[in-house]
């Protein structure tokens, strides 16, 4: 029962059980429309202007949408006590751990895959630096988010008013992250600075806070 | 022990009295910013305090989160010394001399960082299982009461004198923002959580919190530098009798400080105490209660 | 006058009541919480 096999099964669990109802797909699907829309109607997209403050705007959504994918990471579990189950298994918690947050990795990747084709769009954006830059740094960036993200998601589900919990832990301690993502994305917007910086802050945010998860997801699941 | 409470309260207050009267009124006024500057006097002071205090939480929330895995325990005492003795090393290099700031002697930062074992080893030595817990809520707590000072005392000072509330790029206001919001969090999880896994989890959003701040530093720092502000301030040499004052003046809020954190050190075990006989209570056994005992002489905790 | 010519004479005294002001309300919750702590005890030891 090595780490890997446990945490492959764990998600192959959670995405084929996800897309079986699709509910809560449809309905990030919808959201992830009218966060842009709402965007749209509010911040006024003249060309020259919209650039500087478009990669705000996005990853703003981004944070804003993760939250509601976040707070269903362990719903499952606990309506049916496999938390309980999980905890005297002779699995490694950390498989558990992996498994949620590569699943919510997943599901916020399809979300922003989504929204960002709307930005481009509403926004006529023309993205005057090196595109390719894009990739990592929101493969960086989401996973910042979501590593966090699925940590406090654990921490919350034993306080009370645990949907209010999850953004009040994670966006203090997200904020490097955020500050990268969007000066990240607004250098590659504007062709104006190297996002080199930016990239390595969020890998070295990743590495950190993946290891400080790792340690410590095994103190938390099982905190009595 | 609580007879010296009063004294060194009635110490403190003289203390500071003095020291309140000196920054006020006696400290002579700078040729550029006037008779405001002087509220550097106690912003800078709360600053170094809440930061000490947010220090110690952390120190102890790690205590706490290894005390009851030997194994944990040893290693993290290997990795402290470690730290403390590359860093102290460190600083004797030309490379990381060259880093340091104009006007900050390398003995002084050996020193500093040599303080994180000596703290370390203090702390494990003088508060054992619970103890660690109670130091951790306390030094919390307190800190976010001296850190809401730094952060109201700032504009007040910056509006005159920069001309703006909240200087938008400064990377020590919203270094310290963060830092306040963290703690912020960490004292809203240890409310809103139930009794026996709170201390470890907020033990283990203290670590969280802590491994956070260089990286806020290093964001902000460089946002600064791809947008640069104009210079307002900070850094250069700073007149000797000002020096004099502020460590004077910290000295007096330090005092105030320890006062304060051992009056919430206290509520926080009579509240522990309180609890423990509430437990007792509901499970219908004579309720005596435990004034006798202290918490920590309980054999499940 | 002025928001910045008030604050430039009068900041340091405004500052000070503000720091202070902040210090005895969390004092006065300690004072608070540990009454109700006191009573608490006292409910329970009868």
């Amino acid at each position: 029962m090595t780490l890997w096999s446990v945490t492959l099964a764990t998600l192959k669990k959670d995405i084929r059980l996800e897309w079986r109802s699709k509910d809560a797909l449809n309905s990030m699907l919808f959201f992830s429309l009218l966060v842009v829309v709402i965007f749209v109607y509010s911040f006024d997209p003249i060309v020259e202007e919209s650039r500087k403050i478009v990669g705000g705007l996005v990853w703003i959504a981004f944070l804003f949408s993760s939250i509601f994918a976040l707070n269903q990471t362990w719903a499952r579990e606990l309506r049916n006590q496999v938390l309980d189950a999980y905890r005297v298994s002779p699995a490694p918690a950390n498989a558990l751990f992996l498994a949620k947050s590569i699943g919510n990795f997943l599901f916020v990747g399809i979300l922003e895959a989504l929204m960002a084709p709307l930005f481009i769009v509403f926004y006529n954006l023309r993205i005057l630096g090196p595109v390719w830059q894009l990739i990592p740094l929101t493969v960086f960036g989401t996973w910042a988010l979501v590593v966090n993200g699925t940590f406090f998601a654990a921490m919350s589900i034993r306080t009370r008013s645990r949907e209010i919990m999850l953004p009040l832990l994670m966006f203090p301690i997200s904020i490097p992250a955020v500050i990268a993502m969007v000066s990240g994305t607004t250098s590659i917007l504007t062709g104006e600075e190297s996002a080199n910086f930016w990239l390595i802050l969020l890998l070295t945010y990743d590495v950190v806070f993946t290891t400080a998860a790792l340690a410590l997801f095994e103190t938390v699941l099982h905190a009595e | 022990m609580k007879r010296l409470f009063p004294i060194l309260a009635a110490i403190s207050a003289i203390f500071l009295a003095y020291v309140g009267y000196q920054c006020l009124f006696v400290a002579p006024a700078d040729a550029q910013q006037g008779t405001v500057y002087r509220i550097i006097y106690y912003h800078v002071p709360s600053a170094w305090t809440a930061f000490l205090l947010f220090f110690i939480n952390f120190i102890a929330s790690i205590q706490y989160l290894v005390h009851d895995k030997p194994s944990a325990k040893s290693a993290t005492n290997r990795i402290v010394i470690i730290i403390g003795a590359l860093g102290a090393g460190a600083t004797f290099l030309p490379v990381v001399q060259q880093q340091l700031p104009a006007g900050m002697r390398p003995s002084a930062v050996a020193t500093t960082v040599l303080l994180i074992p000596i703290f370390y080893f203090l702390i494990g030595r003088w508060f054992r299982g619970q103890m660690l817990d109670v130091l951790a809520v306390t030094a919390a707590e307190v800190g976010v009461v001296f850190c809401t000072i730094v952060l109201v005392t700032g504009p007040i000072w910056a509006r005159p004198v920069w001309g703006i509330w909240w200087a938008a790029g400064d990377i020590r206001l919203k270094s310290t923002l963060v830092l306040w919001l963290i703690y912020i969090s960490y004292l809203v999880l240890r409310r809103f959580s139930n009794s026996a896994q709170t201390q470890t989890l907020a033990a283990a959003l203290a670590v969280f919190g802590a491994l956070d701040v260089p990286l806020v530093y290093l964001s902000i720092w460089f946002f600064r530098t791809q947008h640069p502000q104009p210079i307002i301030g900070g850094g250069g040499s700073i007149d000797p009798h000002m020096l004099n004052m502020l460590v004077l003046s910290w000295m007096a809020f330090l005092l105030f400080a320890f006062l304060v954190c051992w009056s919430r050190f206290h509520l926080e075990l009579l509240q522990r105490e309180v609890e423990a006989a509430a437990a007792l209570d509901s499970l219908g056994s004579a309720a005596v209660p435990m004034k006798a005992s202290l918490p920590v002489t309980r054999s499940t905790s | 006058m002025t928001t910045q010519t008030f604050l430039f004479h009068y900041g340091q005294y405004i500052a000070y009541g503000a720091t202070w002001l902040i210090h005895c309300v969390y004092l006065a919750t300690l004072v608070t919480r540990y009454r109700r702590q006191r009573k608490e005890l006292k409910d329970l030891a009868k």
